[in-house]
Parts: structure tokens; sequence; C-alpha cells
């Protein structure tokens, strides 16, 4: 069995997955819950879908970029679960996740509210290729797609509710609900690892990095 | 009962494995310090971030010193308070998970209260009632001990924390990161007497055993602004003694107020030279952790927590991490005597 798990955004949410990734169950709860209710929620996903621990055999983790807390207590406890039973992991992206949604042949810019006055991105090109993971103001980003002449069929992701200046780009009949990552888009074909290897995925300095940076002209 | 300790609430990640709250079979310690160092003082999310990298080796070395497996193990003690939230958060989150994962009981362990502890964890073991004071770059606290489950806090700092003084006056003399190592240091060859600056006494009858040390940390402001003619080691040996004298002075104060000689003093402070020579000079019972368990370290919080393991309840996953216990309001009431 698999239990995965997402609190790279407001949403934690977490599933548990057949081998053959079948979904057998999810739940989710408020971010801001997790540290006090996170792991009373996975006990009782597990119990209700009728799963012993002893029976997991892989913990899948939705690694970033988001906000920085939640992801950090959700990979703090996907880790713990992996090295106290011993369990190899799954990393995935939370802008892979999303991405996931829509029909692979389309093109999508996935945008998550990066706080800060900034959003994490990704630009899915099946023409071109994708791009790399972006941490950047609304303005910027439109301007970097305009460079890379990317004119995405889909835009997903809860920057665009936070940003209403992305949603110029937002093509009509293309409506949808996919603002947040959730554990139960795992997909297969990521290759397991070991849990010392995953860590949350920032893509950001801390302010104080950041600040030494500028003051030193870099 | 072996109990896994784990502490994450500044900037050291550590964890150990100590045996009935006394026998340390393992304390493994890492320390962030050469990655704040550049920064002059901790940086909240790059703390958080280091904890949440390191935790997973730092208890895999200790349970393998310790010669344990996880399952072997029959409780998990972890810092719950005070101290940053965003490294708390990383330490608590994976001591439930752990008891989750074991079935094994989680202990919430204040992390101020550990300290105090640390003196325990010497050769002899201590006798109740003691006088606890407790200096950190955070708390200045003296507190009275009836037992490992029952403390009063009796006076606290109004203002900074020594420790915290100790940062920031070292910063605006231009020293390294972290300060006290730092002043203590430069202090030693220095004239203590050469530079008057102020012993804040707090005389009011309710400030009785409180500390201030912002006056003091101003008075090396304003002496640095109005002065160029001076020994930098004069001026940090001036600091300490006034820094460190008023600590022995509200100790003294409490010890006769209580008669109770007994006095434990815990908390990175306490590895402070000075400090270290004056209390031992003084007419007092005293008992100060080894340098090693001065700073902050697993073995005091697994240690404090086999003795209160019994005021636990089995699987207590819903335990929040609490960044301050000293808050506004207890100040207030602890300045109008009403604790």
């Amino acid at each position: 069995m698999i239990l995965a798990l997402s609190g790279s955004t407001d949403y934690f949410s977490m599933a548990v997955f057949s081998p053959e990734y079948q979904l057998l169950g999810e739940f989710g709860i408020l971010t801001k819950k997790l540290q006090k209710w996170g792991i009373l929620a996975v006990e009782n996903l597990l119990k209700s879908v009728e799963i012993e621990l002893r029976e997991l055999k892989i913990i899948a983790i939705d690694t970033g970029p988001g906000k920085f807390t939640g992801l950090r207590i959700a990979v703090a406890l996907a880790k713990t679960l992996a090295f106290s039973l011993g369990l190899p992991m799954l990393e995935y992206s939370s802008l892979d996740l999303i991405r996931s949604q829509i029909a692979s042949d389309k093109s999508v810019l996935v945008a998550l509210d990066g706080k800060q006055g900034r959003v994490f991105s990704k630009f899915y090109d099946p023409v071109k290729g994708d791009s790399e993971i972006y941490d950047l103001e609304p303005e910027l980003l439109l301007e970097k797609m305009k460079i890379r002449s990317f004119d995405p069929d889909y835009t997903l992701g809860d920057g665009f509710l936070t940003y209403p200046i992305l949603n110029a780009i937002k093509k009509p009949g293309t409506e949808h609900f996919f603002f947040y990552p959730k554990a139960a888009w795992i997909f297969p074909g990521v290759a397991p690892q070991h849990y010392q290897r995953v860590n949350p995925r920032y893509y950001r300095k801390t302010q104080a990095e950041e600040a030494k940076d500028a003051h030193s002209g870099n | 009962m072996r109990i896994l300790g784990i502490e994450t609430s500044c900037d050291e990640t550590s964890a150990a494995v100590v045996v009935d709250g006394r026998n340390i079979l393992s304390n493994v310690v890492f320390t962030q310090i050469p990655f704040h160092k550049e920064f002059s003082g901790v940086v909240p999310e790059l703390a958080s971030r280091k904890h949440m990298e390191i935790i997973h080796p730092v208890i895999e070395e200790a349970l393998q010193k310790a010669g344990l497996s996880l399952g072997e193990i029959d409780a998990i003690a972890v810092t719950q308070e005070p101290g940053l939230m965003g490294s708390l958060l990383v330490g608590l989150t994976v001591a439930k998970t752990l008891a989750f994962t074991t079935g094994k009981p989680l202990i919430p362990v204040n992390h101020i209260m550990a300290h105090v502890y640390a003196a325990n964890l010497g050769e002899s073991e201590l006798e109740f009632p003691f006088i606890g004071l407790i200096v950190s770059g955070g708390h200045t606290l003296l507190t009275l001990w009836e037992s490992w489950t029952h403390y009063r806090i009796v006076g606290s700092t109004i203002d900074d924390a020594v420790g915290e003084a100790y940062d920031k006056v070292a910063k605006i003399m231009g020293l390294g990161y972290p300060g006290g190592p730092e002043v203590d240091k430069l202090a030693k060859k220095g004239n203590s007497n050469a530079i008057d600056l102020p012993l804040v006494m707090l005389n009011y009858q309710n400030d009785r055993y409180n500390f201030s040390y912002s006056g003091l940390k101003t008075a090396v402001v304003y002496y640095l602004q109005r002065h160029s003619d001076y020994q930098l080691e004069d001026l940090a040996a001036s600091f300490q003694k006034k820094a460190i004298d008023i600590l022995l002075k509200k100790t003294l104060l409490l010890s006769e107020d209580l008669k109770i000689k007994r006095v434990v003093i815990a908390g990175g402070v306490a590895a402070n030279s000075y400090l270290r020579e004056i209390f031992t000079q003084a007419p007092l019972d005293l008992f100060i952790p080894s340098l090693a368990l001065c700073t902050d370290n697993a073995a005091m919080v697994a240690g404090l927590g086999y003795h209160l393991q019994q005021l636990t309840q089995k699987g207590a996953f819903s335990q929040d991490a609490r960044d301050k216990v000293i808050t506004k309001e207890f100040k207030k009431a602890l300045r109008q005597d009403k604790m």
C-alpha cells in the first residue's frame, strides 16, 4: 500500500493507494491544523480504509514548492514514517501534481501562491519542453511567458486566485477547480528513494539570505 | 526506562538516549552556529530548514551510539516549548510520528526546565528544594524547585535576557556570533573596573527578584558613541562584570530570604567563565551542569522526560508547539506579585 501526503498549500491532503495506484481513500484538513491534528488524521484515514501501518510499503510526499511551514511539517511527518517503518519514498513536485489533472498533450501554466508577492510557477509545454520552476512576481512571470512565446491552454493553481493580473492569460472555456495539489493525484513512474534524500524543495532563499545577496550585489 | 530525547528549539539539532533519567547512553548535538554566523544571529527560517535536513541522521546516530533500535525505546521526550516556532515544529512533528509508529508514549518537555535538569545528569543526584537560576539567550529566571514536577518562577527579566544582552553588545562592539563566548574571551584580557557602567538592581519591592538588561545594553551603546579612547577589552570586562554581578546579587537575596543554599545554574550563559568563578566563591551549594550540557542538548530533555512520563497520557498527539512561556501578561503579573 502507498500512503501519500501533500502539505505545500493551505490544504493538507492524504491518500492511500493500492500497489497498482488504485485510490482506496483520501482525507484532508487545513494545513494550519496540521501540527495539531496531522497524526490523528493519518491514523483515522488508515482506520477508515482498514489498513494497518505494517501494510504500508511506500510513503509518497509532495516536496513543494509551496508554503514553507506546511511543507516542512508534512515532509517531516512523511520522512519520519519512512524512517521508522523502514520504507522507501516517492517524491513529487506540487506543481507536477496539479499539472497531472490535465491531458498531457495540452500546454499548462501552473502558478502557486508563494507569498511575499511572488508565485512559484512552471510552464508545461508538450512541444518545446517543460521549463524549470520559477519564483517570480506575477508581472515578471507574464514577461517571461512573452519572451518564451508561451501561450498555455490551461492555467492552474491558487496563484490565479491570489493575483488577478494573471487571469488575463486565462482562456475562455477552461474553468476548473485545480487550485491546490492533492495527495490523491500522485501518479506511477516515479523512482523510489531513501528517505534521507527527500527534503522540502523551497526554491527560495530565506529573507536573510536574500537581503545579504542584495547587499553584496549578487 | 529508556527514553529517546529530541531537541530542536533553536539552532542545535539534538537527539539522546537516557536510561532512568540519569544514565546517558548517547547525546548527539549538531550545531548550526556556522550557518548562522554570517548573519550575526540565528535566522529562524534557516534554522528550521537545517533541523529538517539533519534531524533523522541525528536520531539514527543517537540510537546507534546507544546500541538500541527504535523498538527498544520506551518513550519519546521532546521539547515542546519555548523556542523558535518553526524549529520546535520540526522536532515535535518527528517525535509525534515516532510515538505513533512505535506505539510509545510522547512526553512534551519545557526546554527551560530541562536546562535545570541538566545539573542532575552529573555524578551526584540533586536534592530538593533548590533555587534554579536559568540564564540563556531567551531567558533570565529565578525559580524555586520542590520536585521535578513542581517548580515556581520567582523572578524574571523585565526586558532583555542576559544572553540576549551579550549578543547585542557583542554585535555593537563588532565581535562575532555567538556573542557570549566572544565577550567572555575578550573580557579576560580587560580591566572590569575601567569603565563605569550601571548595575541595574530594580530595588522596588515587586521587582525584588527581577532583572533588567536593557539599561546596561544602552549604556554600552552610549559609551561607544561618546568615547573613542577606550580598550575594547576593558569595555567587555566592565559589561560582563555588571551583567553577571547582578545575577549573583539577586540569587543571594533569594537564597537568604528562603534560607535555601542549594542553587542550580543552567542555560547557555552558565558556560561563562566569570559567572562560574564568582558563583563558586559565593556562600552557596552550587550545581552547574558540565560545559557540554550547558548548551542545548537532548539528554536534558530525555532526563527530565523520565520524571514527567507519569503525568503523560499515551498517544497525546494533539500537542502544539509553543514559542513562549514567559508572556507579557506573565511578566506584568510577576511584577505585581500576583503569581
